[in-house]
């Protein structure tokens, strides 16, 4: 596990996730306290609840130069605020939507459901949205995915 | 009527009644079993659910919460109680410990053989739910001494040392044996091991090696340190340049005394009548048992405190007692041992031909000169019997057997002594008891013995035996050795009974070894006829410390010091703990021994000795090995803490239900104010409901209590004046961070930033000292924002799922007093960076920067002293199109139109009803609605922080 981790230098696409304050969040401490590894390229932003997510900045995140974004929510019946989980699946949808259509491939953009305290979860399958970035990047269409927005200011 | 409430047990839902009870003003003893409060032991994930509940009870100023608690006591009646809570010990100050998990690593112990759960961790642990429990400090599982070292007559901690080698710490437990006895090496092959005797293995298949590991640490590893170490721990105290302790005997009882003393700071003088020091270690031993090397160096570590041993000096007719007290030595240790040998009492012992085992092993080992012949009979059961045996067949005699009078189970030596002898040729033969010498010439010829028989009575604590009539028979013989006991010579006496009151020793309080003669003492087998090497180490230590008492004036109290403390029982009913096979101890091969002296056993390897080791059940929990007191930088072990009394008057007492309550020492199950919880869990209905049947009742006796309402405070204070002057604080957690990440590439990156006012690294900041310090770094460099870079992650009043105790203190700490002068940014880069990327110290260090530089970023975006309040969303009117997409999102309908000032329609928050997660935000098409934590302008600005390339 170390040694693969030890592949993603600064090198290494960026990736931003998006943590709902709650279980998602919990998970995160989990991961943690419980020392399971995932890569260092992920760069977390705390939010209240994920329903605080508006679209405009899953796509400056892409603006800014993120390799990928990832969306690390509650399960959708276990919403501290009833219905997080649902509306930002909704932002999902739409921004999904929106970077294909602006070239960059909707698989770098991520979703992981968090149970309450599940560390193991995060870790795997932020190991494994890395790895997804990482395929991508490899590919020679997709390299280094062009900011169409406004130009890029990278 | 008195105020408080009493809560015991109950679990989750007695945690919930306390927390309802204080919010309407009620003062609440909250007492839990355990060493933190109760999360339910279903699913540690789901328990985290429970967090901010018993984090918000723990830190409520109206609740009182004792962990590691129970009821002693209960008196009185409703509305009036007199509880009494008996809080037992957790060795560790809960208000000094970080929980930084250090002494956790080095605790050698594992618990988990003799609890019976399946539950495993070290003796030093966090209660219940690790890192998250509230109190998050450690506790140490320790239920009293274990039997091998309440069995030790000298003080050492043999469970301590093994737990030590269990995990390779092997100079580490060599440390813990010299800080009390000496000779480790001679110990380690000679002792007589009370402690594997009383070893709980042994109940089930063979006692732990403890001598036999003893050995290998002693063999294997320098002493030097630790005895340095020691030396230096009495502090304060002088040595007088005039010696005042005269020890006679250079023994182990002795050289003990005077390992002891000197350590204490008192310089003393050992007369020795024998050329050499080590008393009966030196001339009793035979190489093959204990090589010359070996008690050499023990006997080296104790010379180099500073002791002088005067050898061929013997007390007596050129120097006598009084000349000692004349030359100013103002007390005086009578340590001589026993190597006068016990006769056998029958005709013919005058013989040429007839020895004794102590002076032939003396001759031995002092190289004087000595003849033996080639049939060699010696009589006697223990170790001088056996080792004299074994003498004479290294020296190339035709035959050598011993005679024993009784069995061989009941033979004093140690059983592998015997076994050794046998696999060498010596022979042995039971139940037989010498008559006579037979001699020829003046020459010894032969032996005469008759067989014994049991009869019924004991004597000396042993089975009576008589000989059998007519059973006598001879055996050819040219050397006898006698070896059937040795007893003190005190000669030097002169037949001054006053020590000895006319016994075979000198009579002392064996819990001081004071004779009745102020200023003299005795110890060893001077003062308890002749007994094993440990026990005579004992009594010198426990000399020692009576004349350091005698030499300061105080009086030498006859009290028990060292005295043998009362093992941990053990019950191994109710327990299966299987079998693990012994390491077996290698040998000198059979072929190798004659003619030489080579030592037999070999000692272990650190592999057998780890294996071997690690067959320890742990008895008493902790092994008080004292690894943890070294390792924590806190000074918050205390080892010596004993059980606290709390006595409380309460008017209402709610327990779970499976609390036992003794009313005035009657079991009941209801009674008057006295409230059972009968769910512990989830359901806190009832909880609820007995808490607000409480305070009414409360309320109807005059108590004031307040209403229970959530607390709304305004967001948004003052803004402050001038540019942002910025402070970045780095927490090292004690290595949990700064073993990781490099603080110091941090600070030094950090420092180089423009518009950063102040940075420094911090060791703890959770602790008192670690607050005060930033607080004051905050003030004297007149900060107006501070980030904080450490396990904390926000700096909101409300308490999530992922928060933990210490952080709560942390926050606390930092945001108490001027509350509004500075903002403060916390950014955890312990969970989110150093602890899953510990293997890739370079990447968590640039991580950790990344991630301080977006709180940096958040920092400097919040224009707004929001500290802990700023969640509910605020509404810019002007921006507002009361389009009624907040109303539409908002989960609680906490949203409703109204008309301004204007007369025109805004949206309008119910504080009281808005939770704070900022949907409406998010949806607002307007950006008219914001929240002053997570403004958009913040998140954008971490973003860019995180996403730009270093």
């Amino acid at each position: 596990m170390a040694k693969k981790i030890s592949k993603y230098t600064s090198s290494a696409p960026q990736i931003v996730g998006f943590v709902c304050n709650w279980s998602a969040y919990s998970g995160v401490e989990m991961a943690g306290v419980e020392k399971i590894e995932y890569p260092a390229n992920i760069k977390l932003v705390r939010l209240p609840c994920l329903g605080r997510l508006h679209l405009g900045h899953i796509l400056n995140s892409f603006e800014l130069g993120a390799g990928g974004v990832v969306l690390l929510g509650c399960p959708p019946d276990d919403c501290h605020y009833e219905s997080g989980t649902e509306k930002a699946k909704e932002v999902l949808a739409q921004a999904k939507e929106i970077i294909n259509l602006l070239g960059i491939d909707p698989l770098r953009l991520g979703f992981i459901e968090v149970p309450i305290g599940r560390g193991d979860i995060v870790a795997s399958q932020l190991t494994a949205f890395v790895k997804q970035i990482e395929v991508l990047e490899s590919h020679p269409k997709q390299k280094g995915h062009a900011p169409v927005l406004s130009g890029g200011k990278k | 009527m008195s105020k408080g409430v009493l809560v015991k047990g109950g679990g989750r839902a007695g945690v919930k009644a306390a927390l309802e009870l204080a919010e309407r003003g009620v003062k609440v003893a909250l007492v839990a079993e355990a060493g933190a409060l109760p999360n339910g032991h279903d699913n540690s994930y789901e328990a985290l659910r429970f967090t901010p509940l018993l984090l918000r009870a723990a830190h409520h100023p109206n609740i009182n919460v004792i962990t590691n608690a129970s009821l002693e006591r209960l008196h009185g009646e409703k509305g009036d109680f007199k509880v009494r809570i008996i809080q037992h010990p957790r060795f560790v100050d809960a208000a000094a410990c970080v929980s930084c998990g250090k002494c956790e690593i080095e605790c050698p112990v594992n618990v988990v053989s003799l609890t019976g759960s399946d539950e495993k961790h070290k003796a030093i642990h966090l209660p219940l739910l690790g890192l998250k429990s509230v109190p998050a400090a450690y506790c140490i599982e320790k239920s009293g001494v274990s039997p091998c070292a309440a069995a030790c007559p000298a003080g050492v901690n043999s469970h301590g040392y093994v737990a030590l080698i269990a995990q390779g710490k092997f100079k580490e437990a060599l440390d813990l044996i010299t800080e009390s006895a000496p000779f480790p090496r001679v110990l380690g092959r000679v002792c007589n091991r009370p402690c594997e005797a009383n070893c709980t293995r042994g109940k089930i298949d063979r006692a732990i090696a403890i001598c036999a590991l003893k050995r290998f640490v002693a063999d294997n590893n320098s002493t030097e340190v630790s005895l340095k170490r020691t030396h230096d721990n009495r502090k304060g105290r002088v040595k007088p340049a005039q010696p005042r302790v005269a020890i006679i005997g250079a023994g182990p009882a002795g050289l003990s005394a005077a390992r002891d003393l000197a350590r204490m700071g008192h310089h003393c003088t050992v007369f020795e009548a024998l050329p050499m020091p080590g008393g009966m270690i030196t001339v009793g031993m035979p190489r093959f048992r204990l090589p010359r090397e070996v008690r050499q160096a023990d006997i080296e570590d104790i010379v180099r405190l500073g002791i002088e041993i005067r050898t061929s000096t013997p007390i007596g007719k050129d120097l006598t007692m009084d000349d000692l007290k004349k030359q100013g030595y103002e007390a005086i240790l009578i340590a001589v041992g026993a190597h006068k040998n016990q006769k056998l009492g029958i005709p013919g012992e005058g013989l040429s031909g007839v020895v004794d085992g102590v002076s032939l092993l003396r001759a031995v080992n002092l190289k004087q000169p000595f003849t033996i012949g080639s049939r060699v009979i010696a009589i006697g059961g223990g170790n001088v019997a056996i080792d004299s045996a074994r003498v004479a067949s290294r020296l190339g005699t035709k035959e050598v057997s011993i005679f024993y009078r009784r069995t061989r189970a009941e033979m004093p030596a140690n059983d592998e002594e015997v076994t050794e002898a046998e696999q060498e040729g010596v022979k042995l033969e039971f139940m037989v008891s010498p008559t006579r010498i037979i001699g020829q010439d003046g020459k010894v010829t032969g032996v005469a013995f008759h067989r014994m028989q049991v009869t019924d009575g004991e004597s000396e604590g042993r089975r009576h035996t008589v000989p059998i009539e007519g059973s006598e028979f001879t055996v050819e013989a040219d050397t006898v050795i006698v070896a059937v006991g040795q007893r003190p010579d005190f000669s030097f006496l002169e037949g001054d009974t006053t020590l000895t009151e006319g016994k075979r020793h000198i009579v002392v309080d064996q819990s001081t070894m004071a004779t009745r003669v102020p200023g003299i003492f005795a110890a060893g087998d001077a003062a308890y006829d002749s007994g094993p090497m440990i026990n005579a180490i004992g009594m010198g230590r426990r000399a020692a410390i009576s004349i350091d008492k005698y030499l300061r004036g105080e009086p030498v109290a006859k009290e028990p010091v060292h005295a043998r403390v009362t093992p941990v029982e053990v019950n191994l009913n109710n327990i299966y703990i299987p079998s693990i096979e012994p390491q077996e101890m290698p040998f000198l091969p059979m072929k190798e021994r004659r003619g030489n002296f080579e030592e037999v056993e070999l000692g272990f390897t650190p592999e057998m000795a780890m294996r071997e080791a690690q067959r320890c059940l742990n008895c008493s929990g902790c092994s008080q090995c004292l690894e943890c007191v070294r390792t924590c930088e806190l000074d918050a072990l205390d080892h010596s803490q004993t059980a606290q009394r709390y006595d409380f008057e309460v008017a209402a007492i709610i327990a779970g239900k499976d609390t036992v309550i003794i009313h005035d020492s009657e079991l009941i199950t209801t009674r008057h104010g006295i409230h059972l919880l009968s769910s512990s869990d989830a359901d806190f209905t009832e909880a609820s409901s007995i808490a607000a049947e409480i305070t009414e009742e409360l309320t109807k006796h005059g108590i004031e209590s307040k209403p229970l309402l959530k607390e709304i405070q305004a967001p948004a204070i003052a803004s402050p004046t001038g540019k942002p002057r910025l402070g970045i604080f780095v927490c090292g957690c004690g290595g949990n961070i700064s073993d990781v990440v490099s603080i110091t590439k941090v600070l030094g990156y950090l420092r180089n930033l423009p518009a950063i006012a102040y940075v420094s690294g911090i060791a703890y900041a959770c602790t008192d000292e670690g607050s005060a310090d930033i607080k004051y770094a905050v003030k004297k460099n007149n900060l107006s924002h501070a980030v904080l870079a450490a396990c904390s992650c926000c700096n909101f009043d409300q308490i999530c799922f992922s928060c933990a105790d210490r952080r709560i203190l942390c926050k606390t700490k930092l945001m108490e007093g001027d509350f509004n002068s500075t903002y403060y940014e916390f950014i955890n880069i312990r969970e989110h960076c150093v602890w899953v990327h510990r293997n890739n110290p370079e990447e968590a260090t640039a991580k950790a920067l990344s991630l301080i530089q977006a709180g940096i970023a958040r920092a400097a975006n919040c224009h707004i002293m929001t500290n802990g309040r700023a969640v509910i969303p605020v509404i810019a009117e002007t921006k507002c199109r009361a389009c009624g997409t907040c109303i539409t999102v908002c989960p609680f309908e906490a949203i409703v139109l109204k008309e301004n000032r204007n007369g025109s329609s805004v949206s309008k928050i119910d504080e009281s009803l808005c939770r704070g997660c900022g949907i409406c935000v998010a949806r607002c098409p307007s950006g008219a609605l914001q929240q002053l934590e997570f403004s958009d302008t913040m998140i954008n600005a971490s973003l860019a922080a995180i996403l730009t390339k270093k």
